[in-house]
């Protein structure tokens, strides 16, 4: 947010003041309130302590309606009063207005005589209390409903030697503990207001409509000629408390304190009862004990705490003062009260820990909303959130745990036994301070070591590299205003990285803290988790200028392999089948052949049958993104967890070099047009996929001289939308395609955009461009095993003029050689620059001879680590001129086959008249297509020439 | 036993009086009147809301599109911020504003000298960080008592920033009850944004889902079978709804009323200005959700349509049939008491049949008697002084738009599927069963110690009330942080949470071993 609101709250950090003095009356035993307004008040105040509490909650109303509200109300409040006595039998009612009664000026304190004058036998006493709900927020209220008790009831008595004791808004769970230590002290004492039995009551056999705890009016009448007055708060204003009450009327001394949390304020409580005269126990000391115990044990998990609290001026005075002894520091101190004095009292208290941790950024303020909190938490790098549940929509947004521990927790059950008093009370919630920042730590500290340690120099080379390259693309309007990122985080964004991307889980670990199990999106996954690609879409509505339509897309598979497709049941068969043979099969992807969401019909089918037998697997979908606002919503309901998009510039100008044509329901665009309507597309379906909770890959193919320049721009942009990771691949020149001549940018270069790339999204960097019927872990393509054998074709077919009744021998005149990569020997299972030996084989295209296995020595002790395989391709290096040796062990063949063949081995060896050929097959089949083709092409020269 | 007696002898006489024709036991066969959208009498603890509740609460808080400024001082935004559970998913621009609450916040001297101020200015913010579309106001008890003219800074706020902004003056004392807020809201839509947009394309079998807020995703789950038998969801009011959809609802070829209660005065202007007919439909229960479609199916007369309904009827029903069998099994025979708003007392009894559970004792706490007694009673519901007070807002039709069906075709639908009828709560209970209207905290404790129902279904405010005195109360408000309980799937979710309430193993061990007494 560019400046400070001043007229609008935008998601408040404060209830209304009835709220206040109708939780103050439930510390009274044998009362009930009722509010003099409209109904509603009531309602909203009741629903809303019940879900914290988890207790009935009686408010009654003088349910005023509009008549009342022009003539009057006296008369539904009489009415009201009657009932209620009549039902409930209390022996107080405290009578609170709100706004409307306040608004049109009702006396509610004559009305109140009046109706006491008219009734003789009245047992009851009534109490008003004025309340407007624009008096103050719930935390004064609560002071003005005690105040306005002890003004009415309190009278001059014998002196006597008991003690006062004045809350602030506390839960029922730590009044109970106050009064444990008060008891133990020995001392004589009133603790008021004692909601610990009314809004914590036990289940009991008979169900009791007015609660039996809470304390005596009896003893509130003797207030005044106590020997003292304790009141728990620092920070209540003079008009609204009770002790300064009885002090300026009756002269009873009064002492504030700090609510006992922490250290040094239970320390200076137990002080104070000492010069009172009270004890404290062995229970006590030994309580002190573990919390100093607990202290040490804490402190290297706390002193990383940055925190914001929030709430009411006591407690998060007291939260704050607890944080600074253990070395947590509170970042952000936050009260929707209106309290100066608190502000600059919570300044000094923070400040000198702030200096002695060398963290400058500290804000304390009061009239706070959220989205203050939000804005100083992002400023000065928070990592914790500290207050009540309201604060959890910032922990969903910005990842931020939230340690709940104030009124009011709907999120969570057991808000009346929130522990915070007492040395006991501040071990629970030093604990969950720490347990909260602990459950961050655990969730991704591998991953963020990895990007410390592991990845950091490298990124710091990158944002240099981006510092030159001028940005093409600017987020619209509304994305930069939309709620997800709205407020400080286009403040921030400029000035550099944020401080709490210190604190987060790292990519790679889902904030969720399940494990990733799609290879695609883990390094980690990637060696356990399996996959299975089933080719069911063969259709595209994209005419892509680096396609071929008639083999697979190479967005997403490599081309020259013409895929078969599969029908929906067959794809069912084939799932079943590959999932009995690999228990760790993950991941259901469509990766085309074709754009997954043309041929929706089919691929939802494919899902939904899938489902059908196995609730369990995740589904991924690669898509070009056309259709993808279309379908997004759908693809949710259908389960599909995954996407993977290809956007390849976000630069309509270049996209229309990219694609000749975009086919939009039924209509073709060209040119820039089309480019810009597929972009269009493709952001939205992202934000939306997002929106949805899908995780989204965005693929980038880099095609030299006509994208190159924009990739990293993609990678912002898809990072600003919410993509989980990018993933740049070169392009595969296709014969045949408009980009088919286009020479091959070098894996090298791709590496530098990637690690451009890299400061805006996290790069997927093991990927291996999958078919589009892959099957099993990236590394290891077991599709063959799964696909229906296709039988050799008969040579005549491929070879005019030849009988097919040739010898099963090779014959020497059209034996092909051909040299196959393979590690295995039973598969063509290596990239031809992965090699280090050589199969050579004789074929006539109908048999096979293997003549040779043929050993390369590369020199420099060789190299197992491929050049796109998992090890970092920067640490383990070929010898240079590697492929010169490769390309010399095979020149004497007609044939080199591969799962893969780069763009310089492949011209390296053309030149030596060797042809290359990439398949996945069995090395038998693999050979017999190899000779085949061979023997195809030199007919066909034959004939031409 | 007679109920009534037990129960009201307890008021004085004129609270008897009042009370008395609130309450009525069933008798099959005969008409039987009820009083109901009377005042709520003071002290005895009311589950009502007010009209801002039912405005902002209910029927505007839910538009996603939307940023709502609550005028006044802060308890009424913070009590209504997301406190019911509707749920939204972003729309087409990302934007999804019901996570916010947005206040002015009122303070003394703005209720001295007048708010209209400090309005512009949080307008003036909100168009500053979040340049929405649209912007709607909704009044608290003070602002409509010291005179602020919200609906003058809204059409101001219209011509500075080019938005949409309503607003709503539905102060908390207006009318008696939720109800009133949510007919200031339906007449604001109708004004304002029904119809306001004819551009775009409206598919074959469009039809509109109303008064379904998409509480726990109900409205999400409902959609997936429309959309799954081929209907084209225009516009849903409010749940998970945008003011963008809402503008072309009136071209929708149906309004399908969900709840009753809360919308129905949209759905009769629409009838009258738009010749939009409405079906009263039900998507709680299985019996409810096959008849509802059918229903549907049967108004557009497609038999490509009917075919493909009952094969979703059939199909959904194989998929949720055993789990089904297995939860009536443990319910079948319980009894249950239901006590919600303005329509789910109703609706939720035939979801509870499906598994064998009656409900004994049902009511609403802000229906009228057409809720109660059915549509053909409202020509004799005399207008009171609080009703008066609520605008009845008459529309003309709009001669643009033609109707659906021809008059032959409407009459013969109107007997067929009871189109534009709602037969209302009485007649769906059994003989010696109890209605109460406006139950209060009082009459909860007596009826749950008479009556012994074996689950209470209400909200969190009787909850505890309900179960401190041994009864097991699940809330039909919120869903108790579950749902989503409508359609097929929901079905399911409902007959787990039931089941998992009403066999808590606590309720099993509540005597301590060393107590000899049973006295639990």
């Amino acid at each position: 947010m560019k400046e400070k609101l001043t007229s609008l709250n935008a998601n408040p950090c404060k209830m209304c003041f009835p709220l206040g003095v109708v939780t103050a009356f439930y510390g009274l035993k044998g009362a009930l309130t009722l509010l003099h307004g409209s109904q509603g008040c009531s309602t909203y105040i009741r629903r809303h302590m019940a879900t914290h509490y988890n207790e009935p909650v009686d408010i009654a109303s003088s349910s005023l309606t509009e008549q009342g509200t022009v003539f009057g109300g006296a008369a539904n409040l009489k009415k009201g009063l009657d009932n209620l006595i009549r039902l409930y039998d209390p022996k107080v009612i405290g009578v609170g207005t709100t706004c409307l009664a306040e608004t049109i000026g009702e006396d509610v304190p004559a009305i109140l005589r009046e109706y006491q004058e008219s009734k003789t036998d009245l047992k009851v006493r009534l109490i008003p209390v004025a309340s407007a709900g624009y008096s103050g927020t719930h935390y004064e209220g609560w002071f003005k409903g005690v105040r306005a008790i002890v003004e009415t009831v309190a009278k001059e008595t014998e002196p006597h030697a008991g003690i006062n004791v004045f809350v602030p808004p506390s839960s029922p769970a730590d009044l109970r503990e106050l009064k444990r230590l008060l008891t133990e002290s020995g001392l004589d004492f009133v603790l008021f207001p004692d909601i610990a039995h009314n809004l914590d009551r036990p289940y009991e056999p008979v169900y009791k409509r007015l609660p039996d705890g809470g304390t005596p009016i009896e003893a509130i009448e003797k207030m005044a000629s106590a020997r003292v007055s304790l009141e728990l708060s620092r920070f209540c204003p003079e008009k609204f408390s009770p002790g300064v009450y009885l002090r300026d009327t009756f002269g009873t001394p009064l002492i504030r304190l700090n609510p006992p949390i922490g250290l040094r304020d239970n320390d200076a409580f137990l002080k104070c009862l000492i010069n009172l005269g009270g004890k404290v126990g062995d229970e006590t000391l030994a309580q002190r004990g573990r919390y100093l115990d607990a202290m040490l044990d804490a402190h290297k998990y706390s002193a990383v705490g940055r925190a914001a609290i929030y709430g009411d001026p006591d407690l998060v005075y007291g939260l704050c003062r607890l944080g600074a002894e253990n070395g947590l520091l509170p970042v952000v101190a936050a009260t929707g009260s209106h309290s100066p004095d608190w502000a600059k009292a919570l300044s000094a208290e923070i400040k000198p820990l702030g200096g002695s941790l060398h963290w400058e950024k500290l804000s304390v303020k009061d009239e706070a909303d959220f989205d203050d909190i939000e804005r100083m938490s992002l400023e000065n790098g928070v990592n914790l959130l500290v207050g009540s549940s309201e604060g959890r929509r910032l922990a969903e947004k910005r990842a931020w745990p939230l340690t709940r521990c104030a009124f009011p927790i709907h999120d969570r059950q057991g808000g009346s036994r929130i522990r915070l008093y007492g040395f006991e009370g501040s071990t629970v919630i030093l604990d969950n301070l720490v347990n909260a920042l602990r459950g961050q730590e655990e969730a991704g500290y591998r991953a963020k070591l990895k990007k410390a340690y592991y990845q950091g120099h490298l990124t710091e080379n990158a944002v240099e590299l981006d510092m030159a390259a001028a940005p093409a693309y600017k987020l619209s309007a509304s994305a930069e205003t939309s709620p997800a990122n709205c407020n400080a985080s286009s403040e921030t964004d400029a000035a550099g990285p944020r401080q709490e991307d210190l604190y987060r889980p790292a990519w790679g670990l889902p904030l969720d803290n399940q494990p990733e199990e799609h290879p695609c999106f883990s390094q980690d996954a990637s060696s356990v988790y399996a996959r299975l690609h089933l080719p069911v879409a063969p259709e595209c509505n994209l005419s892509c200028n680096y396609c071929r339509r008639d083999l697979d897309c190479p967005n997403e598979s490599r081309p020259g392999v013409t895929s078969q497709i599969l029908k929906p049941y067959e794809a069912l068969e084939r799932f079943l089948a590959v999932k009995a043979k690999l228990p760790n099969l993950k991941i259901v992807g469509v990766a085309g052949p074709g754009e997954s969401l043309a041929n929706f019909e089919a691929l939802s089918e494919t899902l939904r049958l899938i489902r059908q037998n196995d609730p369990m697997i995740k589904f991924c979908l690669s898509t070009n993104g056309a259709l993808l606002p279309i379908y997004v919503e759908r693809l949710k309901d259908l389960g599909v967890n995954y996407l993977t998009i290809t956007i390849n510039t976000v630069d309509p100008r270049v996209g229309a070099k990219i694609y000749k044509e975009v086919n939009y329901l039924g209509r073709v665009y060209t040119g820039q047009e089309g480019a810009s309507l597929l972009l269009a597309n493709q952001l939205g379906g992202l934000k939306m996929a997002v929106a949805l909770g899908l995780k989204v890959k965005v693929n980038t193919v880099v095609i030299r001289g006509i994208n190159q320049e924009g990739v990293t721009e993609v990678a912002k942009v898809a990072a600003d939308l919410g993509a989980t990771i990018g993933n740049i691949t070169q392009h595969i020149p296709v014969e045949g395609s408009v980009f088919g001549q286009l020479p091959q940018i070098s894996r090298a270069e791709i590496q530098k955009i990637s690690w451009a790339s890299q400061s805006y999204l996290p790069q997927m960097r093991h990927c291996r461009q999958c078919r589009a019927d892959a099957v099993g872990l990236l590394g290891e393509d077991q599709s063959r095993l799964f696909r229906p054998k296709p039988k050799p074709l008969p040579l005549e077919s491929i070879l005019p003029g030849v009988s097919t009744k040739t010898e099963a021998r090779p014959n020497a005149s059209s034996a092909i050689r051909v040299a196959v990569v393979t590690k295995s020997g039973l598969v063509v299972d290596q990239h031809f620059g992965q090699a280090d030996r050589l199969f050579i084989y004789e074929s006539d295209g109908q048999s096979l001879k293997l003549l040779e296995n043929r050993k390369v020595e590369l020199g420099g002790g060789g190299c197992k680590g491929g050049f796109c395989g998992q090890k970092d391709p920067l640490a383990a290096k070929k010898p240079e001129g590697f492929i010169a040796i490769l390309v010399q062990a095979a020149a004497d063949c007609d044939v080199v086959v591969a799962t893969r063949v780069g763009q310089s081995p492949r011209d390296k060896l053309a030149a030596r008249g060797v042809r290359s050929l990439t398949s996945y097959d069995s090395v038998d089949q693999a050979v017999l297509v190899a000779a085949q083709t061979v023997l195809a092409e030199r007919a066909r020269q034959l004939m031409v020439s | 036993m007679d109920y009534k007696t037990a129960v009201l002898g307890k008021y004085n006489a004129r609270i008897y009086k009042s009370r008395k024709d609130h309450i009525l036991e069933v008798k099959e066969g005969q008409t039987q009147p009820i009083a109901a959208n009377t005042r709520a009498i003071p002290g005895i603890m009311t589950n009502r809301g007010c009209c801002y509740a039912g405005c902002k609460g209910v029927v505007v808080g839910p538009l996603k599109d939307t940023c709502v400024i609550t005028h006044g001082p802060i308890g009424c935004g913070f009590y209504s911020w997301g406190t019911r559970r509707n749920k939204a998913r972003p729309d087409a621009d990302g934007n999804n504003y019901i996570q916010y609450c947005f206040s002015t916040d009122m303070q003394e001297p703005d209720i001295v000298f007048g708010g209209e101020k400090k309005l512009r200015k949080a307008i003036e913010e909100v168009m500053a960080i979040f340049k929405p579309k649209n912007i709607m106001i909704c009044s608290t008890c003070p602002v409509g008592l010291i005179g602020d003219d919200i609906h003058a800074v809204a059409s101001q706020a219209e011509k500075d920033y080019g938005i949409t902004c309503l607003a709503f003056s539905c102060e908390g004392y207006k009318g008696v009850s939720q109800s009133a807020g949510h007919h200031i809201a339906n007449n604001g839509l109708m004004k304002r944004i029904i119809g306001a947009d004819d551009s775009g394309h409206i598919g074959q079998f469009s039809v509109n889902l109303l008064g379904e807020y998409n509480i726990g995703g109900d409205g999400w789950e409902t959609e997936r079978l429309l959309k799954k038998i081929g209907y084209n969801v225009v516009a849903v009011f409010t749940g998970d709804g945008a003011v963008t959809d809402i503008a072309r609802s009136h071209r929708a070829d149906i309004n399908l009323i969900q709840c009753h209660r809360s919308i129905n005065y949209v759905a009769e202007m629409m009838k009258t200005a738009f010749g939009v007919n409405w079906l009263k439909v039900n998507f709680i229960g299985l019996q409810s959700i096959a008849r509802s479609l059918r229903d549907l199916a049967t108004y557009f007369g497609d038999n490509g349509l009917i075919e493909r309904t009952e094969e979703v009827i059939a199909e959904e029903e194989t998929s949720v049939a055993p789990t089904i069998a297995n939860y009536r099994e443990r319910l079948n025979g319980k009894k249950a008491a239901i006590f919600v708003g303005g329509s789910r007392s109703h609706h939720y009894q035939d979801l509870l049949l499906d598994f064998g559970v009656e409900t004994i004792l049902a009511g609403y706490e802000f229906g009228h008697r057409d809720d109660y007694e059915g549509r053909e009673i409202i020509p004799e519901i005399k207008e009171d002084a609080d009703s008066k007070n609520i605008e009845n807002l008459v529309v003309e039709p709009d001669r643009r738009y033609r109707a659906f069906l021809t008059p032959e075709r409407y009459q013969e639908l109107k007997e067929a599927i009871g189109l534009e009828e709602y037969a209302g709560l009485i007649r769906a209970m059994g003989d010696g069963t109890w209605v109460v209207d406006d139950l209060n905290h009082f009459e909860t404790e007596e009826m749950v110690r008479i009556l012994k129902p074996d689950v209470f279904f209400s909200g969190v405010k009787d909850k505890y009330v309900v179960q401190k005195a041994g009864v097991v109360c699940r809330q039909l408000h919120s869903y108790d942080y579950s749902g989503p309980y409508a359609g097929y799937r929901g079905a399911v979710n409902f007959g787990r949470d039931l089941t998992m309430g009403l066999f808590v193993p606590a309720w099993k061990l509540i005597n301590a071993p060393w107590r000899e007494s049973n006295n639990a």
